[in-house]
């Protein structure tokens, strides 16, 4: 298991912080478009049930989907404290239901590892690596590949 | 300061493929035996302006062509040279290879030269064919001018609806031509007269340079009188200088000659500044530009009225113009300027468009779709208000409404174009693909006025393309076979579009063998699709859409590889429209394309199923009613029908398609939409008609997959999303849902 290219090559960059229960998760933050509270969801037949449905985000048509539903963790409730992390991935626009975003954290290639084979929620495929800041962890996920992914059933063709 | 003459290539680009296909489909339109001289005439003018333009930017390759190409036509407009249709095909070629040049200065495929010589011989060839009768050749700007060995007065009769200033600016370039006698009236009893000195250009140039904006009648050439004491003094002194085209009407000072010329090189309609003095016109500038608009003048009339204009009507429009200017005689004084004014007024209705970018176009209906849904949004809002007390508050949002209305209206407008666009390649490609195949067949266009959106004229080229050739290649049949079945021996295909309710609908039709069913399932069966005997003919037909499926027996050129139906129904698919065959064998092939009206907006009924809302395409909407308790009836345990005056309809619920919570489960409390496609209805269960509603149609595919039975997606007024049912789809869901119903 290697660390990714993306990691290697840049010695430091800042990845956006979100927690999904007890476990905390770092993806790019230049993926990040904007993050927004949750509201008036369209729902869409015989879609998978992580998928929320699609939002009028300024005009644009976007999908929202619940990781915690997609991954079993923390509580699928929805209110204002709810949080939405709109993403740029592939020129496409996705929206994801996370249990809370913590911070934006610099962080060096020292302070990344290569993940070990483990049994986390998120499929090992779709994990860059683990980032150490003080004695919390990171779980850095390559987002674009995770909400491209088949199993996400976001995209027809990739 | 040096003009950039590259700036104007793209708007002669432009023009020049106008010309081009006006040249081609007036060219097909001729009758051989008996051509329409207007046509002939026409004609010849598209290939004329071609050769000016190109002349002009320095082209010499299309002006070479097109120089061979405007002699032929000269001798046929005149009569001097029969047409006949070998002629027609050179002539037909030579402007193919002037598109294919027009594509290669627009930085396409280079042409090869071959190509433009073998062009050149052939068109050359055809003018020595008729040899003796090729006794004159017309002007060309490029060759040198014949002179006249003795001075002559010709009488030009030019008619109210001529080009006057295409008629006064070819006679700008004929040096020493002295203006005698402008008429006193727009009409043809007074001729505009002048005097053509010795040495001066020959007559036969002046018939020949104006020859394609008058009759040939309107010119008579004759000996000049004895000369008539009072000349009139405004002339002389300043036709001495005649190497100045403009100094012809006004003294040759330059800056006056020079002060029409920015507006004819910059701007494109030459009605701006004919009457408006261009006071920034500054000497220093203008001279300059001068040659420029001397090249552009030719033949177009630019920047050559204002000093006619300015001329008797000094006083008021140029201030420019010096005294001796002012001492016209009475009798031209006012009427050059009344011919100024009605000129322009035929110049404008002529230019009355402007060239506009699609993607201006594009983003002004996208800026109008938000407005469209801000104004539904402020709508909803104030329906709650108390309609006493914000009485000017509402009022204002009702005219908003209106205007919006209007605005969208106005703009969906400029995207629309007559079809004709599209059809206009159809008589070339028939005639072409007929000769190639040794068939009889005559081409119908009908409707083709019927209006659509442009986005859609682009797209439909192809696949009409594909239509049509299959129609012509596998529908009809040849002569000898048409003969043994009793049918005429030239075969008709129509192209016929028209409007029906929210759609166009296109219609390719061929009187040719139909297609065969049995042979299609064998076809279908032999490539391992599973087929049963009991599709029906429009499911049989569809068949021929799957990638890969070719009945023809035979590969050819043309058709028969069985790649293109599939593409064909892929991309009307994308443009939101649907095809359909109908067929009997022996009788012909009917191919039925519909299509939106417009890409973006839809006209739509919302209708809600519990807590959610969906929208209908309103062009499927048969009726909407209650059904009552009795009406009901279960088929088979699981499928339901309801009983719609005396026609029993398959009966789907909305929340069991999309697995919603309905607030009605019982249908007889909720409501049915009578839904209608493809000559198949459905009733479908709803729990409440919402109303009816222009929408902006957004795609659920540019961030998410597409789902079943939704075509896209809306924002409704208070903002939330709404999803678009796919009629055809969820119709076609029901069809194979309730297989029993289907005879019912």
């Amino acid at each position: 298991m290697t660390v990714s290219n993306a990691l290697a090559n840049t010695e430091s960059r800042e990845i956006l912080i979100f927690t999904l229960g007890a476990e905390e998760y770092g993806i790019d933050i230049l993926k990040v478009q904007e993050i927004r509270g949750y509201d008036a969801v369209t729902r869409i037949a015989h879609a998978p049930e992580f998928v929320k449905g699609v939002i009028n985000l300024r005009g644009a048509i976007v999908p929202i989907v619940d990781l915690r539903l997609k991954f079993g963790l923390g509580e699928p409730t929805y209110n204002e404290f709810t949080v939405v992390i709109i993403l740029n991935v592939r020129k496409r626009v996705v929206g994801i239901v996370v249990d809370g975003v913590s911070d934006v954290l610099r962080l060096d290639e020292g302070q990344t590892r290569a993940a070990p084979e483990f049994g986390a929620a998120v499929k090992a495929d779709y994990i860059e690596g683990l980032g150490t800041i003080g004695d919390r962890m990171l779980i850095l996920v390559d987002i674009e590949a995770l909400m491209s992914s088949e199993e996400m059933a976001l995209f027809d063709t990739l | 300061m040096t003009i950039d003459l590259s700036q104007f290539h793209d708007v002669f680009f432009d023009e020049a493929e106008e010309h081009l296909a006006s040249l081609e489909s007036l060219l097909l339109g001729l009758d051989l035996d008996a051509p329409d001289t207007e046509a002939l005439n026409a004609i010849f003018r598209s290939a004329h302006s071609i050769k000016g333009g190109a002349g002009t930017f320095g082209f010499d390759d299309m002006t070479h062509i097109t120089h061979e190409l405007e002699t032929l036509l000269d001798g046929v407009r005149k009569g001097t040279r029969q047409l006949r249709k070998d002629m027609v095909d050179v002539v037909l070629s030579a402007g193919d290879t002037l598109k294919a040049l027009v594509m290669a200065h627009r930085g396409g495929d280079d042409v090869p030269a071959e190509t433009i010589a073998s062009i050149v011989t052939a068109l050359q060839q055809m003018l020595n064919d008729d040899g003796a009768a090729t006794s004159k050749a017309p002007a060309q700007s490029g060759a040198p001018l014949k002179r006249a060995s003795e001075a002559y007065r010709a009488q030009i009769f030019i008619s109210p609806e001529a080009d006057w200033g295409g008629v006064l600016s070819e006679l700008t370039r004929f040096e020493g031509a002295r203006i005698i006698e402008f008429p006193a009236e727009v009409g043809v009893n007074t001729p505009l007269v002048i005097d053509v000195p010795a040495g001066g250009p020959a007559s036969s140039e002046l018939e020949d340079s104006l020859a394609f904006l008058l009759p040939p009648d309107a010119i008579k050439i004759g000996p000049i009188p004895a000369p008539e004491p009072e000349t009139f003094g405004f002339f002389d002194p300043a036709l001495a200088n005649a190497d100045d085209s403009f100094g012809f009407f006004v003294e040759p000072e330059p800056v006056a000659a020079a002060t029409p010329a920015p507006s004819s090189a910059v701007v494109e309609d030459p009605a701006f500044g004919l009457f408006e003095p261009m006071p920034d016109a500054a000497p220093a500038a203008a001279a300059p530009v001068a040659p420029a608009a001397t090249m552009l003048a030719d033949g177009e009339g630019y920047g050559f009225f204002a000093p006619v204009a300015a001329a008797p009507a000094a006083k008021p429009v140029e201030t420019k113009a010096p005294a001796p200017v002012a001492k016209v005689e009475a009798k031209p004084e006012a009427k050059p300027e009344g011919k100024a004014e009605a000129k322009s007024d035929a110049k404008q209705a002529e230019s009355a468009s402007i060239r506009v970018g699609v993607d201006k176009v594009d983003q002004l209906l996208n800026l109008v779709g938000e407005l469209v849904i801000t104004q539904s949004m402020l709508a909803q809002c104030a329906q709650v208000l108390d309609s006493t007390a914000h009485e000017k508050l509402l009022s204002g949002i009702d005219l908003l409404e209106r205007n919006t209305r209007e605005l969208q209206e106005a703009v969906m407008s400029i995207r629309m174009l007559p079809i004709s666009a599209v059809f206009n390649r159809f008589p070339r490609l028939v005639r072409d693909l007929a000769g190639q195949l040794g068939k009889k067949i005559d081409l119908k266009l009908i409707g083709e006025q019927t209006e659509l959106d442009k986005g859609f004229i682009e797209k439909l080229s192809d696949p009409l393309t594909h239509l049509v050739r299959n129609s012509l290649d596998h529908g009809i049949e040849s002569a000898e076979v048409r003969r043994s079945k009793g049918k005429p021996e030239t075969g008709t295909l129509t192209l016929c579009a028209f409007h029906q309710g929210g759609s166009i609908v296109i219609q390719v039709m061929d009187d040719g063998g139909g297609l065969n069913r049995d042979k299609i399932l064998a076809k279908a069966r032999e490539r391992g699709m599973s087929v049963s005997d009991s599709l029906t003919d429009g499911e049989v037909f569809a068949l021929i859409f799957e990638a890969g499926f070719s009945t023809a027996d035979k590969v050819s050129d043309i058709s028969g590889r069985g790649v293109g139906m599939d593409v064909v129904r892929r991309n009307i698919q994308q443009m939101g429209g649907r095809i359909d065959i109908e067929s009997m064998l022996g009788v012909g092939t009917t191919m039925t394309l519909r299509l939106p009206l417009t890409l973006a907006i839809l006209d739509g009924m919302s209708v809600s199923v519990g807590d959610e809302i969906y929208l209908i395409p309103l062009g499927f909407i048969a009726e909407s009613l209650q059904p009552r308790k009795q009406d009901l009836r279960t088929v088979a345990a699981n499928g339901r029908v309801i009983s719609v005056r005396e026609e029993y309809l398959p009966l789907v619920a909305l929340y069991e398609v999309f697995g919603a919570k309905p607030l009605y489960p019982d249908p007889s409390q909720g409501l049915c939409v009578i839904l209608e496609s493809d000559g198949e209805r459905v009733a479908l269960q709803v729990d409440d008609l919402l109303g009816q509603q222009q929408v902006v149609i957004k795609n659920l595919e540019t961030n998410y997959r597409k789902v079943a039975g939704i075509s896209g997606a809306t924002i409704m007024g208070d903002g939330r999303v709404a999803l678009i049912i796919d009629v055809p789809a969820l119709v076609r869901m029901t069809r194979s849902r309730h297989p029993a119903t289907q005879t019912a």
